[in-house]
């Protein structure tokens, strides 16, 4: 398989953005979009389900990443594989601007891309295909990084699967957390407070 | 009148009315409610969905993606600042913590003194605001409703000496389950979406969700069209449909990012000023680890406040009891695998004490704060410059938070970017020892201010002070948090209420 190849860039990677990050940035996305039918992502187990908006590679990316953020903390408590952190990420994005996708994909094959840890000393070889010591040691370099460019790639993939993971309900258990009220049985508790805005509402189409 | 959503909307979509309001949070739904009071034709155009409390289900990953701007996801250009700004019919206000302030005094006596701002002063808003917290039932919280959370702040702060003191909410009947930030599902919290939107709406007013406008057209000093392209409910996708609105005057209120978006997007930015000077009160916190469980989780998200540090040299900040969830806390911690969870797993003990940093105010800064401005798709592009006084302010903050937590008998307190203390000795030195640098310090916004500053000056200001008309058209008013010359250095809903309905009447005498 080969290594997805950075889009044309809209968010982080503006003129702008690239000209204020310094000569650092700018040879990293120099190399962002090099050399990359030369290298391959290793794809890992497939998704549950099919995938609406990341390539196979991007999953696998992503899955990589969030593993090594989001391992399973113990025998009761899933890690982010069990999660499906990479097809919850796929569905947030299919509800997302068109342009947003195109950033993360953007920042996954940056993130992945072997020549762009060479610039740093640090790796040839894509994250995929690095051991899980490895690879922590690359998810620690872009966070602590002095290129300020490098600490956003690593916070943009951070928040996204650490925020799906951290949500899903059930790693509640391992953090202490009981999960919200039952909706339902909460709403019934206060029905005669509740605001009657369903007649305000035009008749003839659903939403979901 | 109706709330039509984007389902409604399957063919394209003239419509002619009085009013065509922008946006239906804090600002649009108070101008909504007044106009079509009066009288008036009003039509509003929302961005996001309709949704009611019916289908709030508490979570956050189901309802941050709802109800939030990017599904949650908003944030500077360069990640360090993560923006949790509202977008559903009743904007912020459906998804905000509930805590009322009026503008403080000496902020808009700062206004007028320094930025040109006449014709609105403090005293002009209090009827507005007397009118509205009616509405609202803005009331003070007492002791023994405090959470356990809060509590813990309340006691850090009389064990040091600080000013503390109680908060004011808009709730009615409410249940303190601590779920404001995920919508409110008994309809306690009296939003925009309970409260001033459907008044609006049973005097005449039509909404449409899902309609994201992506312009304003406009011929010499007049508008002539607002076009919205029309969202799929159920993808939340551009689904082909346009709604022009043709309208004798327009009111911006998609709040600070979205309404200079807009203006951008329309070519309009005569001053070069559109977008400058947004401001956010970059928040940070010091959390405490105590011996018994605090679920941090559990009763309304804030009850208490410190204006300890207000009025400090450098940046001031105010001080607040904040709530703690597992994917807000979890997407700012920065460790890795067991490092992250050890910190999580600390939740049900842990407290949270926050600092809400006064932007805006530096005399000698003229670009403070975020620029605002469009990708080549249209979707806003945020770059907020970190400054030396902005990071002094948030080293300061750090430490008189983790104080707070210590002080409260915390037997550890730790920041979300890993910096642990078991004594006051310990705080300085290792909050020193991490670079207050983009990337490294977890900042979280949730007030999104300024970029459409008001003034009497042209040059300076986009909107003008006296009525909240842009200064380059005639019918177009901007009437949200975007005209605020600085950050209102308080929870900013109650501000753009009493702004609002304020400037609804200019927008009245206008249209005669």
């Amino acid at each position: 398989m080969t290594t997805p190849t950075p889009q044309a860039s809209l968010g982080l990677f503006s003129r702008r953005n690239l000209l204020r990050g310094g000569i650092g940035s700018a040879a990293l996305l120099a190399l962002g979009g090099v050399g990359l039918g030369l290298q391959s992502t290793r794809l890992g187990a497939a998704p549950a389900e099919a995938l609406l908006v990341l390539t196979p590679e991007e999953h696998a990316i992503l899955a990589a990443i969030a593993r090594r953020v989001c391992p399973s903390p113990g025998p009761d408590v899933p890690g982010a594989d069990a999660v499906g952190v990479g097809l919850l990420a796929d569905r947030l994005l299919s509800h997302a601007d068109p342009g947003t996708a195109v950033d993360v994909k953007s920042v996954l094959a940056l993130f992945e891309n072997g020549l762009v840890g060479a610039l740093f000393g640090e790796r040839v070889r894509p994250f995929t295909q690095l051991a899980p010591e490895a690879q922590d040691a690359v998810l620690l370099a872009w966070r602590d990084s002095s290129v300020a460019l490098r600490r956003t790639v690593f916070r943009a993939l951070s928040t996204m699967v650490t925020a799906l993971y951290y949500g899903h309900p059930s790693v509640w258990p391992g953090i202490g957390y009981p999960g919200p009220p039952d909706p339902v049985a909460f709403r019934a508790a206060y029905a005669a407070q509740v605001v009657d805005l369903a007649s305000l509402r035009a008749p003839g189409a659903e939403d979901a | 009148m109706t709330i039509f959503t984007g389902a409604h909307v399957t063919e394209d979509r003239t419509i002619e009315c009085d009013v065509c309001i922008v946006g239906t949070g804090a600002g649009g739904a108070v101008v909504a409610e007044r106009l079509s009071a009066a009288g008036k034709r009003v039509v509003m155009l929302e961005d996001g969905g309709f949704h009611e409390s019916r289908t709030f289900d508490l979570t956050e990953r189901n309802m941050f993606p709802r109800l939030y701007q990017e599904g949650g996801g908003r944030a500077t250009a360069d990640q360090s600042m993560a923006i949790l700004q509202g977008r559903a019919v009743g904007g912020t206000t459906v998804v905000n913590w509930t805590t009322c302030f009026r503008t403080p005094e000496r902020v808009m006596q700062l206004w007028a003194e320094r930025h040109g701002v006449e014709g609105l002063e403090h005293a002009a808003l209090v009827p507005h605001w007397e009118r509205v917290e009616a509405r609202l039932n803005v009331v003070q919280m007492r002791l023994d409703q405090v959470n356990r959370n809060n509590l813990v702040t309340w006691r850090g702060l009389e064990a040091l000496g600080w000013h503390k003191d109680l908060l004011f909410r808009n709730v009615k009947n409410c249940a303190h389950s601590g779920y404001c930030g995920m919508g409110c599902a008994i309809d306690a919290k009296q939003s925009m979406l309970v409260t001033f939107l459907p008044d609006a709406v049973r005097a005449g007013a039509d909404i449409y969700a899902n309609a994201w406008v992506e312009r304003i057209e406009t011929d010499g000093r007049r508008c002539t069209a607002v076009v919205a392209k029309v969202r799929d409910p159920r993808t939340d996708q551009l689904n082909g449909r346009t709604i022009t609105v043709r309208a004798r005057a327009t009111v911006l209120a998609g709040g600070a990012i979205n309404t200079p978006a807009i203006l951008l997007r329309s070519g309009i930015d005569p001053s070069g000023r559109t977008g400058k000077r947004t401001f956010f009160h970059p928040a940070i916190g010091g959390v405490g680890v105590h011996p018994e469980r605090v679920h941090p989780f559990a009763g309304s998200p804030q009850y208490v406040y410190s204006d300890e540090f207000v009025e400090r040299d450098g940046m001031g900040f105010l001080l607040e009891g904040a709530p703690m969830f597992p994917m807000s806390m979890g997407s700012l911690a920065t460790g890795l695998g067991a490092e992250r969870q050890a910190m999580l797993e600390l939740l049900p003990y842990s407290s949270l004490t926050g600092a809400l940093l006064h932007d805006g105010f530096d005399p000698d800064d003229p670009d403070e704060g975020a620029t605002v401005t469009v990708k080549p798709d249209g979707r806003p592009n945020i770059d907020y410059k970190w400054t030396a006084r902005l990071q002094e302010g948030l080293r300061a903050a750090t430490i008189a938070t983790l104080r707070i937590q210590l002080a409260a008998g915390a037997q550890q307190a730790y920041t979300v970017h890993g910096v642990y203390v078991r004594t006051e000795a310990e705080i300085e030195a290792l909050v020193d020892r991490i670079p207050i640098e983009p990337g490294r310090v977890p900042v979280f916004v949730a007030h999104c201010m300024g970029g459409c500053a008001m003034g009497t000056d042209p040059a300076r200001s986009v909107v003008d002070s006296r009525s909240l008309r842009h200064h380059a058209l005639d019918d177009v008013f901007v009437i949200d948090g975007s005209v605020f010359p600085t950050s209102c250095s308080v929870n900013p809903q109650i501000s753009i209420y009493g702004l609002a309905s304020w400037g609804a009447e200019h927008v009245r005498e206008m249209l005669g």
